[in-house]
């Protein structure tokens, strides 16, 4: 079963449903109502449910793409580094001595925290495959050690049962990947012809090799998610001339290619201090703690698309929110000489309050669990639109739906809508009793009252210091300047026309929101770890 | 005597309703119109006023203000001694809830809520266990005469039961005034004439004060002191057919 975080947004609702149960239990005949209210109109409870889920649509749909293209991302860092988790490098993409590689596979420290260690060469070339006729201009071409890659796992042979762990290679005899033998439409038993570039010298090397066996793109096969041929080390340093010379030694921490990352800090600190006792041999060289990186980029990634998603979607969500509120100023009109001889019989305003809330966290309910579904829906759609639109280039993303977002979705959509509500039920409550309970128009007040006004003030000047003390966040900043500046006209609105200062505020609050769009869409910040994409580029 | 002190004379025993130079002023756009000019009233413990006068002349404004639904705009109310102007909006909500009952022309009756649980809400918005509340509102309803309609809602009953359950919740938690508006204003004249009878058992049971403002002369006079209005002001004071047969008694 999947595991449920506990994020501030459940959190908070569980409270708030607590403290709302409290006083339902304490109440129970308000609490009567509202549900009966909403069991006993059914076609206008399905109606205020329709207009209320809005915003939990949009924040479970984005949640669903967000989750797709962090799964995706993840799926791909797992498939590319599988069971390895730290790697020393030269940072600039320049081989370097094996004797570093010894000297790290030597220390008895470094080596308790890993489950396997393994020097690898690394080169690119192109490829053609005499039997097929077909060529490949870009391939990754691996010298491993076998005997020493052993603790990485052994390849998967494509289609065939058993494993192999490159024991039986000669220096003419090669794996490759499924990518590759697609690409060459290469099998077993093809000769190969390559055409290897070679870090120490400009001149390309040409060699003749067979194919041993075809392997999985998955697992050791995946590593570095290119079309890749893998020789043995000594046959690659013998082709390219680099006797005793690697590209990247890597490291396995302790746990399967899923638990790896978070046992790779303590392994790579003890791999920088052995670095850093090589002297010169080391001062060029780079620990990275390849997939933990990886893994916090895929995070970054999900987190933009869900932020801009919902910056995207937020017009729609204000939307809804006016929505709320014209439906609750609806259901009170419906309501009203009801309502009126509540207040008359001694119902208190915050009573009538309560009244609300409590057939309004119904409807919440209801609208942000139907909004999570239909928020589902919506990604999928998006999701189905963009294969169709990017099927021919090879990207498919999956439909990965994460219980925990969903939750997560529910929890903020009942939020929204219940404070939502809250806001509506407490300006209805200052109904005149006896219009109400005449059933006459409700004289419009357009001048905000005195203590609204200080309200107002109050919490625009609270938002606008928030603002201040967050400004090394953008997104947050521009956020609390929109409410804060549409707080600031409470006040205003007494001295001009409350139109001119709601629209004007208005209009403000939406300069600070496409600000923070805006920022959003400027490339990110270098992050502040040494890390490289997952499938990265040729480095000679 | 002059006809702002017309109420103000008559009252006997203690006195539980009492205003002094009340005024209401609205304000409609820069129209101001005076619906209050002065009135002086003072209601005793168990008494029956009717308030009648034509249309527009100020009887419902009065009610309200006299109940706190409304603000003065001058004077002063008190109710019980309790000066009603000095009142936030919680106290005079709990001031209502404790000591008033309502009842108004629309019955105004939760649709969501059978006859019983109508009654019962007052005693509970009020803090009553909910079996204390299920008690006195059967007692209620069966004072009304509506023993076996408990269970029915508001949309199952005629307007006669209406009414009555209206008047059940208005005295369930023994109020020490009743205000009527138009009690019997949706109802025919037989409805209306036996609707007017219960109130008056229970005025006679219990010694509420009953205050009700009503155009109709058969309801009106079945009280102990009429109270006739005219632009905002007192105008006329007659004894009615309880203060009658009071003395007759």
């Amino acid at each position: 079963m999947a595991e449920i975080a506990l994020t501030p947004a459940l959190l908070i609702l569980i409270i708030v449903l607590v403290v709302v149960g409290a006083f339902a239990a304490r109440r129970r005949v308000l609490f009567r109502i509202g549900a009966r209210n909403f069991i006993r109109h059914k076609s206008t409870s399905a109606l205020v449910v329709a207009g209320l889920l809005i915003g939990s649509a949009i924040l479970s749909a984005a949640a669903v793409l967000g989750d797709s293209v962090a799964f995706t991302i993840v799926r791909g860092t797992y498939d590319s580094y599988d069971l390895v988790d730290v790697e020393v490098r030269d940072p600039d993409g320049l081989v370097l001595n094996q004797s570093v590689s010894d000297a790290l596979l030597a220390s008895a420290p470094l080596m308790d925290l890993a489950d396997a260690a393994a020097p690898l060469l690394v080169t690119y070339g192109a490829v053609d495959d005499a039997d097929s006729g077909q060529a490949e201009p870009f391939v990754a071409v691996q010298g491993f050690d076998p005997t020493l890659d052993r603790g990485f796992g052994p390849f998967d042979p494509l289609g065939r049962t058993g494993e192999l762990w490159g024991d039986e290679l000669n220096a003419t005899s090669v794996y490759v990947n499924y990518r590759a033998a697609d690409a060459l439409d290469a099998s077993e038993g093809d000769r190969l012809n390559l055409l290897l570039l070679n870090p120490a010298s400009p001149q390309p090397v040409f060699a003749a090799a067979r194919v041993a066996a075809i392997v999985e793109d998955s697992g050791k096969g995946g590593y570095n998610s290119f079309a890749t041929v893998f020789i043995r080390l000594d046959a690659l340093q013998g082709l390219l001339n680099l006797s005793g010379i690697v590209s990247v030694v890597r490291f396995s921490a302790p746990g399967d290619r899923e638990d790896g990352a978070q046992f790779s800090g303590p392994l790579a600190e003890s791999a920088r201090s052995v670095v850093a006792g090589l002297g010169s041999a080391g001062a060029r060289l780079a620990v990275q703690e390849v997939k933990a990186d990886a893994l916090d980029q895929a995070q970054q990634a999900s987190e933009g698309i869900r932020i801009f998603l919902t910056i995207m979607g937020s017009f729609s969500i204000i939307a809804g929110v006016v929505l709320i509120i014209n439906i609750f100023t609806m259901l009170a009109e419906e309501r009203k000489v009801e309502l009126g001889m509540g207040r008359a019989m001694g119902m208190r305003r915050s009573t009538l309050v309560q009244l609300f809330v409590f057939e309004g966290l119904t409807y919440a309910v209801a609208a942000a669990a139907a909004g999570t579904l239909a928020g589902i829906a919506i990604g999928a759609v998006l999701i189905g639109t963009l294969n169709s639109l990017f099927g021919t280039l090879g990207a498919s993303l999956p439909l990965v739906i994460e219980p925990g977002s969903m939750i997560d979705a529910f929890a903020v959509g009942v939020l929204l809508t219940l404070a939502t509500i809250c806001f509506a039920a407490y300006r209805l409550s200052r109904f005149n009793i006896i219009a109400a309970v005449r059933d006459l128009p409700e004289a419009v007040t357009e001048r905000a009252s005195r203590r609204m006004a200080y309200a107002g003030a109050a919490i625009g000047g609270l938002t606008l210091l928030a603002a201040i003390a967050s400004r090394g966040d953008s997104s947050i900043m521009s956020l609390l300047l929109a409410v804060a500046v549409i707080a600031f006209m409470v006040p205003l609105s007494r001295r001009i026309p409350s139109r001119i200062a709601y629209s004007g505020g208005a209009l403000a609050a939406l300069v600070f929101v496409l600000w923070n769009l805006g920022s959003h869409s400027r490339p990110p910040k270098e992050a502040s770890r040494p890390s490289r994409p997952v499938s990265s580029a040729p480095e000679w | 005597m002059s006809a702002s002190k017309v109420g103000d004379a008559a009252a006997q025993g203690e006195i539980v309703i009492e205003c002094q130079r009340v005024t209401k002023t609205y304000e409609t756009g820069k129209v101001a119109v005076e619906a209050l000019r002065g009135v002086d009233l003072r209601v005793g413990r168990g008494e029956v006023v009717a308030v009648m006068g034509p249309s527009g002349c100020g009887k419902t404004t009065l009610l309200n203000c006299l109940s706190g639904l409304d603000d003065v705009s001058a004077g002063s109310v008190r109710i019980e001694g309790k000066e009603i102007a000095r009142m936030d909006d919680n106290q005079r909500s709990d001031f209502r809830a404790l000591r008033m009952g309502f009842v108004f022309q629309n019955y105004n009756l939760m649709p969501v809520l059978t006859a019983i649980e109508n009654v019962e809400l007052p005693l509970l918005l009020t803090g009553a266990s909910r079996a204390e509340a299920r008690k006195r509102a059967h007692e209620s309803l069966k004072i009304m005469g509506l023993d076996g309609r408990e269970s029915h809602r508001p949309a199952e009953l005629s307007g006669g039961e209406q009414q009555r359950v209206a008047i059940a919740r208005s005295i369930v938690n023994a109020p020490a005034i009743l205000w009527a508006d138009e009690p019997t204003g949706n109802l025919d004249t037989q409805t209306a004439l036996k609707v007017i009878e219960l109130l008056l058992q229970v005025n006679a049971r219990t010694g509420q004060t009953v205050v009700m403002v009503t155009h109709d002369p058969n309801v009106g006079r079945r009280s102990h002191r009429i109270l006739r209005m005219d632009s905002g002001v007192m105008v006329a004071e007659e004894a009615g057919e309880l203060a009658a047969a009071g003395r007759a008694a």
